[in-house]
Protein backbone atom coordinates (compact mmCIF):
# COMPACT_ATOMS: atom_id res chain seq x y z
CA UNK A 1 0.00 0.00 0.00
CA UNK A 2 2.85 2.48 0.74
CA UNK A 3 4.21 2.03 -2.43
CA UNK A 4 0.86 2.43 -4.12
CA UNK A 5 0.65 5.36 -2.68
CA UNK A 6 4.27 6.80 -3.37
CA UNK A 7 3.92 5.56 -6.76
CA UNK A 8 0.17 8.00 -7.07
CA UNK A 9 2.50 10.97 -5.62
CA UNK A 10 4.91 10.57 -8.29
CA UNK A 11 2.68 11.44 -10.78
CA UNK A 12 1.87 15.00 -11.34
CA UNK A 13 -1.73 15.03 -11.31
CA UNK A 14 -2.65 13.39 -8.08
CA UNK A 15 0.47 15.47 -6.35
CA UNK A 16 -1.41 18.52 -7.57
CA UNK A 17 -4.83 17.48 -7.08
CA UNK A 18 -3.18 16.95 -3.35
CA UNK A 19 -1.66 20.09 -2.91
CA UNK A 20 -4.96 22.11 -3.79
CA UNK A 21 -7.33 20.21 -1.64
CA UNK A 22 -4.33 21.21 1.35
CA UNK A 23 -4.31 24.61 0.11
CA UNK A 24 -8.34 24.76 -0.01
CA UNK A 25 -8.66 22.96 3.82
CA UNK A 26 -5.74 25.37 5.18
CA UNK A 27 -7.73 28.73 3.62
CA UNK A 28 -11.19 26.99 5.21
CA UNK A 29 -9.50 26.45 8.78
CA UNK A 30 -7.33 29.29 9.10
CA UNK A 31 -10.10 31.80 7.85
CA UNK A 32 -7.04 33.42 6.47
CA UNK A 33 -8.08 32.67 2.80
CA UNK A 34 -4.10 32.65 2.02
CA UNK A 35 -3.33 36.09 0.11
CA UNK A 36 -1.48 35.41 -3.73
CA UNK A 37 2.14 35.45 -2.11
CA UNK A 38 1.18 33.19 0.43
CA UNK A 39 -0.75 30.98 -1.63
CA UNK A 40 1.97 30.82 -4.28
CA UNK A 41 3.87 30.17 -1.79
CA UNK A 42 2.32 27.47 -0.42
CA UNK A 43 2.86 25.60 -3.99
CA UNK A 44 6.12 25.69 -4.25
CA UNK A 45 6.59 24.77 -0.81
CA UNK A 46 4.43 21.87 -1.45
CA UNK A 47 4.90 21.00 -4.56
CA UNK A 48 9.19 21.80 -5.00
CA UNK A 49 10.73 22.43 -1.39
CA UNK A 50 9.28 19.45 0.31
CA UNK A 51 9.56 16.83 -2.62
CA UNK A 52 13.18 18.11 -2.68
CA UNK A 53 14.02 17.82 1.06
CA UNK A 54 12.44 14.46 1.53
CA UNK A 55 14.43 13.21 -1.46
CA UNK A 56 17.56 14.81 -0.21
CA UNK A 57 16.95 13.38 3.19
CA UNK A 58 16.17 9.60 2.14
CA UNK A 59 19.09 9.77 -0.18
CA UNK A 60 21.72 10.57 2.11
CA UNK A 61 20.32 7.85 4.70
CA UNK A 62 20.51 5.15 2.12
CA UNK A 63 23.58 5.64 1.57
CA UNK A 64 24.22 5.74 5.36
CA UNK A 65 22.87 2.12 5.55
CA UNK A 66 24.76 0.94 2.75
CA UNK B 1 -13.57 43.48 -9.47
CA UNK B 2 -12.84 39.40 -10.49
CA UNK B 3 -11.63 37.53 -7.28
CA UNK B 4 -10.07 34.30 -9.58
CA UNK B 5 -11.00 35.04 -13.37
CA UNK B 6 -7.74 37.56 -13.22
CA UNK B 7 -5.79 34.95 -12.69
CA UNK B 8 -7.58 32.31 -15.97
CA UNK B 9 -7.42 35.22 -17.81
CA UNK B 10 -3.81 35.54 -18.10
CA UNK B 11 -3.25 31.65 -19.40
CA UNK B 12 -6.03 32.09 -21.76
CA UNK B 13 -4.44 35.27 -23.17
CA UNK B 14 -0.95 34.11 -23.05
CA UNK B 15 -2.23 31.29 -25.59
CA UNK B 16 -3.07 33.68 -28.05
CA UNK B 17 -0.19 36.30 -27.97
CA UNK B 18 2.48 33.20 -27.79
CA UNK B 19 5.79 34.81 -28.46
CA UNK B 20 4.88 38.65 -28.49
CA UNK B 21 4.28 38.99 -25.04
CA UNK B 22 6.05 37.80 -21.05
CA UNK B 23 3.29 35.94 -19.08
CA UNK B 24 4.89 37.33 -16.27
CA UNK B 25 3.80 40.95 -17.67
CA UNK B 26 0.73 40.20 -18.56
CA UNK B 27 0.41 38.67 -15.24
CA UNK B 28 1.69 42.25 -13.12
CA UNK B 29 -0.73 44.14 -15.97
CA UNK B 30 -3.82 42.51 -14.60
CA UNK B 31 -2.98 42.50 -10.87
CA UNK B 32 -1.59 46.01 -11.10
CA UNK B 33 -4.58 48.04 -11.04
CA UNK B 34 -6.29 45.96 -7.60
CA UNK B 35 -2.37 45.15 -5.66
CA UNK B 36 -1.69 48.71 -5.80
CA UNK B 37 -5.07 49.99 -4.37
CA UNK B 38 -6.94 46.86 -2.72
CA UNK B 39 -5.54 47.29 0.69
CA UNK B 40 -6.56 51.43 0.51
CA UNK B 41 -9.98 51.03 -0.70
CA UNK B 42 -11.39 48.66 2.23
CA UNK B 43 -10.24 51.55 4.50
CA UNK B 44 -12.97 53.56 2.69
CA UNK B 45 -16.32 52.20 4.18
CA UNK B 46 -18.41 54.72 3.77
CA UNK B 47 -16.97 55.62 0.10
CA UNK B 48 -15.31 52.54 -1.16
CA UNK B 49 -16.72 52.03 -4.63
CA UNK B 50 -16.10 55.52 -5.20
CA UNK B 51 -12.63 55.52 -3.98
CA UNK B 52 -11.98 52.44 -6.00
CA UNK B 53 -13.27 53.31 -9.22
CA UNK B 54 -13.84 56.89 -9.26
CA UNK B 55 -12.20 60.32 -9.91
CA UNK B 56 -11.17 61.75 -7.34
CA UNK B 57 -9.81 59.19 -5.85
CA UNK B 58 -7.82 55.58 -7.65
CA UNK B 59 -9.91 54.87 -10.08
CA UNK B 60 -7.44 55.93 -12.52
CA UNK B 61 -5.62 52.93 -11.75
CA UNK B 62 -8.70 50.73 -13.88
CA UNK B 63 -8.81 53.38 -17.38
CA UNK B 64 -7.07 52.18 -20.09
CA UNK B 65 -4.17 55.39 -19.79
CA UNK B 66 -3.05 53.97 -17.07
CA UNK B 67 -2.27 50.50 -18.59
CA UNK B 68 -0.31 52.49 -21.77
CA UNK B 69 1.26 55.14 -19.77
CA UNK B 70 2.96 51.97 -17.85
CA UNK B 71 3.57 50.28 -21.03
CA UNK B 72 5.41 53.15 -22.36
CA UNK B 73 7.41 53.64 -19.53
CA UNK B 74 8.76 49.97 -19.50
CA UNK B 75 9.22 50.39 -23.32
CA UNK B 76 11.26 53.55 -22.42
CA UNK B 77 13.31 51.86 -20.05
CA UNK B 78 13.73 48.31 -20.45
CA UNK B 79 13.48 48.31 -24.18
CA UNK B 80 11.46 44.66 -24.31
CA UNK B 81 8.61 44.96 -26.34
CA UNK B 82 7.36 41.47 -24.67
CA UNK B 83 7.26 43.22 -21.59
CA UNK B 84 5.55 46.50 -22.60
CA UNK B 85 2.96 44.50 -24.96
CA UNK B 86 2.18 42.04 -22.12
CA UNK B 87 1.91 44.72 -18.91
CA UNK B 88 -0.33 46.68 -21.63
CA UNK B 89 -2.61 43.39 -22.23
CA UNK B 90 -2.73 42.79 -18.95
CA UNK B 91 -3.89 45.46 -17.46
CA UNK B 92 -6.58 46.50 -20.44
CA UNK B 93 -8.10 42.68 -19.56
CA UNK B 94 -7.99 43.80 -16.12
CA UNK B 95 -10.24 47.22 -17.35
CA UNK B 96 -12.90 44.98 -19.79
CA UNK B 97 -13.13 42.40 -16.73
CA UNK B 98 -14.14 45.50 -14.12
CA UNK B 99 -16.61 47.00 -16.32
CA UNK B 100 -18.88 43.93 -15.44
CA UNK B 101 -19.69 45.22 -11.86
CA UNK B 102 -21.77 47.98 -10.68
CA UNK B 103 -19.46 50.36 -9.88
CA UNK B 104 -17.26 50.13 -13.33
CA UNK B 105 -14.21 51.31 -14.76
CA UNK B 106 -13.44 54.83 -15.89
CA UNK B 107 -11.97 53.42 -19.26
CA UNK B 108 -11.52 56.76 -20.78
CA UNK B 109 -9.93 58.75 -17.75
CA UNK B 110 -8.66 61.43 -18.19
CA UNK B 111 -11.51 62.79 -21.08
CA UNK B 112 -14.12 61.17 -19.54
CA UNK B 113 -14.64 60.45 -15.85
CA UNK B 114 -17.93 58.61 -16.48
CA UNK B 115 -17.97 54.57 -15.36
CA UNK B 116 -18.37 52.14 -18.01
CA UNK B 117 -20.81 49.01 -16.72
CA UNK B 118 -23.09 46.03 -17.52
CA UNK B 119 -23.57 45.89 -13.55
CA UNK B 120 -23.80 42.04 -14.08
CA UNK B 121 -22.46 41.69 -10.21
CA UNK B 122 -22.18 44.06 -7.12
CA UNK B 123 -19.24 46.01 -6.49
CA UNK B 124 -19.26 44.92 -2.81
CA UNK B 125 -15.84 46.71 -1.09
CA UNK B 126 -17.74 48.61 1.12
CA UNK B 127 -18.28 45.56 2.99
CA UNK B 128 -14.90 44.86 4.14
CA UNK B 129 -12.73 41.81 2.48
CA UNK B 130 -14.31 39.44 4.21
CA UNK B 131 -17.78 40.49 2.86
CA UNK B 132 -16.51 41.54 -0.20
CA UNK B 133 -14.95 37.74 -0.62
CA UNK B 134 -18.49 36.71 0.59
CA UNK B 135 -20.61 39.28 -1.85
CA UNK B 136 -18.74 38.09 -4.96
CA UNK B 137 -19.28 34.27 -4.81
CA UNK B 138 -22.92 34.91 -3.49
CA UNK B 139 -23.59 36.64 -7.44
CA UNK B 140 -22.79 36.14 -11.23
CA UNK B 141 -18.70 37.17 -9.83
CA UNK B 142 -18.76 33.33 -8.96
CA UNK B 143 -20.08 31.89 -11.66
CA UNK B 144 -17.62 34.04 -14.15
CA UNK B 145 -15.20 32.74 -12.35
CA UNK B 146 -16.41 29.70 -13.13
CA UNK B 147 -16.44 30.29 -16.58
CA UNK B 148 -13.13 31.84 -17.29
CA UNK B 149 -12.03 28.45 -15.17
CA UNK B 150 -13.79 26.09 -18.12
CA UNK B 151 -12.63 28.43 -20.74
CA UNK B 152 -8.84 28.03 -19.72
CA UNK B 153 -9.36 24.17 -18.92
CA UNK B 154 -11.25 23.24 -22.62
CA UNK B 155 -9.24 26.07 -24.81
CA UNK B 156 -5.81 26.96 -23.31
CA UNK B 157 -5.27 23.62 -21.27
CA UNK B 158 -2.00 23.01 -23.17
CA UNK B 159 -0.46 26.08 -21.80
CA UNK B 160 -0.37 24.27 -18.71
CA UNK B 161 1.84 22.04 -19.72
CA UNK B 162 5.55 21.63 -19.09
CA UNK B 163 6.52 21.62 -22.84
CA UNK B 164 4.60 24.79 -23.73
CA UNK B 165 6.36 25.96 -20.21
CA UNK B 166 9.89 25.47 -21.57
CA UNK B 167 9.03 25.94 -25.26
CA UNK B 168 6.51 28.85 -25.24
CA UNK B 169 6.69 30.82 -21.76
CA UNK B 170 10.64 31.11 -20.92
CA UNK B 171 11.54 31.43 -24.68
CA UNK B 172 9.21 34.84 -24.85
CA UNK B 173 10.92 36.12 -21.48
CA UNK B 174 14.17 34.24 -20.69
CA UNK B 175 16.32 37.20 -18.86
CA UNK B 176 13.63 37.23 -15.63
CA UNK B 177 12.57 33.75 -15.50
CA UNK B 178 16.60 32.87 -14.91
CA UNK B 179 16.50 35.76 -12.72
CA UNK B 180 13.21 34.64 -10.97
CA UNK B 181 15.57 31.10 -10.69
CA UNK B 182 18.43 32.26 -9.23
CA UNK B 183 16.76 34.54 -6.59
CA UNK B 184 14.20 32.02 -5.27
CA UNK B 185 16.91 29.56 -5.93
CA UNK B 186 14.47 27.41 -7.39
CA UNK B 187 14.86 24.10 -9.47
CA UNK B 188 13.29 23.49 -13.10
CA UNK B 189 9.99 21.65 -12.37
CA UNK B 190 10.19 24.74 -9.06
CA UNK B 191 9.79 27.07 -11.87
CA UNK B 192 7.15 25.34 -13.61
CA UNK B 193 5.55 25.28 -10.18
CA UNK B 194 5.57 28.89 -9.51
CA UNK B 195 3.97 28.98 -13.33
CA UNK B 196 1.48 26.83 -12.56
CA UNK B 197 0.75 27.95 -8.84
CA UNK B 198 -1.02 31.41 -10.53
CA UNK B 199 -3.70 28.97 -12.14
CA UNK B 200 -3.74 26.56 -8.92
CA UNK B 201 -3.75 29.71 -6.82
CA UNK B 202 -6.87 31.12 -8.54
CA UNK B 203 -9.19 27.44 -8.04
CA UNK B 204 -8.00 27.27 -4.57
CA UNK B 205 -8.93 30.74 -4.25
CA UNK B 206 -12.03 30.42 -5.88
CA UNK B 207 -13.84 27.01 -3.93
CA UNK B 208 -12.17 28.24 -0.76
CA UNK B 209 -13.92 31.89 -0.99
CA UNK B 210 -16.88 30.55 -1.90
CA UNK B 211 -17.27 27.70 0.91
CA UNK B 212 -16.75 30.38 3.10
CA UNK B 213 -19.99 32.39 1.47
CA UNK B 214 -22.16 29.29 2.02
CA UNK B 215 -20.99 27.70 5.30
CA UNK B 216 -19.36 30.25 7.12
CA UNK B 217 -21.06 33.69 7.20
CA UNK B 218 -24.26 32.05 4.92
CA UNK B 219 -25.06 34.77 2.91
CA UNK B 220 -27.94 34.14 0.96
CA UNK B 221 -26.82 32.81 -3.23
CA UNK B 222 -28.05 35.06 -5.57
CA UNK B 223 -26.49 34.31 -8.85
CA UNK B 224 -29.09 36.85 -10.73
CA UNK B 225 -27.92 39.66 -12.95
CA UNK B 226 -26.68 42.52 -10.67
CA UNK B 227 -26.87 40.09 -7.24
CA UNK B 228 -26.91 39.91 -4.46
CA UNK B 229 -29.58 42.00 -3.80
CA UNK B 230 -28.70 42.20 -0.33
CA UNK B 231 -25.78 44.69 -1.14
CA UNK B 232 -26.51 48.27 -1.98
CA UNK B 233 -25.90 49.08 -5.72
CA UNK B 234 -22.63 51.18 -5.81
CA UNK B 235 -23.51 52.76 -8.82
CA UNK B 236 -21.27 55.87 -9.78
CA UNK B 237 -22.66 57.35 -12.86
CA UNK B 238 -24.96 60.96 -12.26
CA UNK B 239 -27.37 62.28 -14.34
CA UNK B 240 -29.04 61.00 -17.77
CA UNK B 241 -28.32 57.62 -19.64
CA UNK B 242 -28.30 60.24 -22.67
CA UNK B 243 -25.27 62.40 -21.37
CA UNK B 244 -23.74 59.56 -19.54
CA UNK B 245 -23.09 58.03 -23.30
CA UNK B 246 -21.97 61.01 -24.99
CA UNK B 247 -19.20 61.84 -22.43
CA UNK B 248 -18.47 58.18 -22.95
CA UNK B 249 -18.36 58.43 -26.60
CA UNK B 250 -16.57 61.77 -26.68
CA UNK B 251 -14.02 60.19 -24.16
CA UNK B 252 -13.19 57.54 -26.61
CA UNK B 253 -12.68 59.39 -29.00
CA UNK B 254 -10.19 61.71 -27.44
CA UNK B 255 -8.58 58.22 -26.20
CA UNK B 256 -7.97 56.80 -29.65
CA UNK B 257 -6.74 60.32 -30.81
CA UNK B 258 -4.52 60.90 -27.80
CA UNK B 259 -3.10 57.23 -28.80
CA UNK B 260 -3.00 57.63 -32.38
CA UNK B 261 -0.83 60.85 -31.41
CA UNK B 262 1.43 59.50 -29.17
CA UNK B 263 2.43 56.61 -31.70
CA UNK B 264 3.22 58.89 -34.85
CA UNK B 265 5.11 61.60 -31.89
CA UNK B 266 7.33 59.36 -30.39
CA UNK B 267 5.81 55.40 -29.12
CA UNK B 268 6.39 54.74 -32.47
CA UNK B 269 10.07 55.62 -32.12
CA UNK B 270 10.70 53.39 -28.79
CA UNK B 271 9.00 50.65 -30.59
CA UNK B 272 12.14 50.36 -33.05
CA UNK B 273 14.93 50.99 -31.31
CA UNK B 274 13.17 48.07 -28.67
CA UNK B 275 14.37 44.59 -28.93
CA UNK B 276 12.61 41.89 -29.96
CA UNK B 277 12.77 38.29 -27.40
CA UNK B 278 15.98 35.97 -28.57
CA UNK B 279 12.78 33.16 -28.67
CA UNK B 280 11.21 35.20 -31.19
CA UNK B 281 13.53 35.84 -33.46
CA UNK B 282 14.65 32.14 -33.34
CA UNK B 283 10.83 30.84 -34.15
CA UNK B 284 11.47 33.58 -36.88
CA UNK B 285 14.38 31.79 -38.19
CA UNK B 286 13.01 28.61 -38.00
CA UNK B 287 9.90 29.67 -39.94
CA UNK B 288 12.21 31.19 -42.61
CA UNK B 289 14.35 27.86 -42.88
CA UNK B 290 11.46 25.94 -43.44
CA UNK B 291 9.77 28.14 -45.71
CA UNK B 292 13.32 27.90 -47.40
CA UNK B 293 12.89 24.08 -46.84
CA UNK B 294 9.35 24.41 -48.71
CA UNK B 295 10.72 26.56 -51.45
CA UNK B 296 13.24 23.70 -52.32
CA UNK B 297 11.22 20.52 -51.88
CA UNK B 298 8.53 22.98 -54.31
CA UNK B 299 11.54 23.21 -57.01
CA UNK B 300 10.64 20.36 -59.73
Amino acid sequence: MPDRASRLLTREGPRYALALLGYIGLGILTKHYLTFTWGIMYFILVLEVLPRTYRRLRGSGDRGES
Amino acid sequence: MSWAAHEFENYFIQKHVKFKASFLAICLGTYLPDVTTKHFVYEHHADAAHFHRGWPGVGFTHSLIFGLVLAILILAVTKSRAWALGLLIGQWAHVATDISDTAGVMAFFPFSTNNITIGMWKHAAAEGRGGDGAAYYSGLGGIWDLFWLIVVLIFARETLKSDYFQTVIITSDPRVWAFLQRRLWLTDNGLLVFYRGLFFYGVGRMVAWFIYARFQVKVPWQPVWGGPVYVPGNYLNHGSTFTVVWHLVAGGAAFVAFVWLSWVTFVRRLWRRAYVQPGLVATAQVGAADRALDGVDQTP
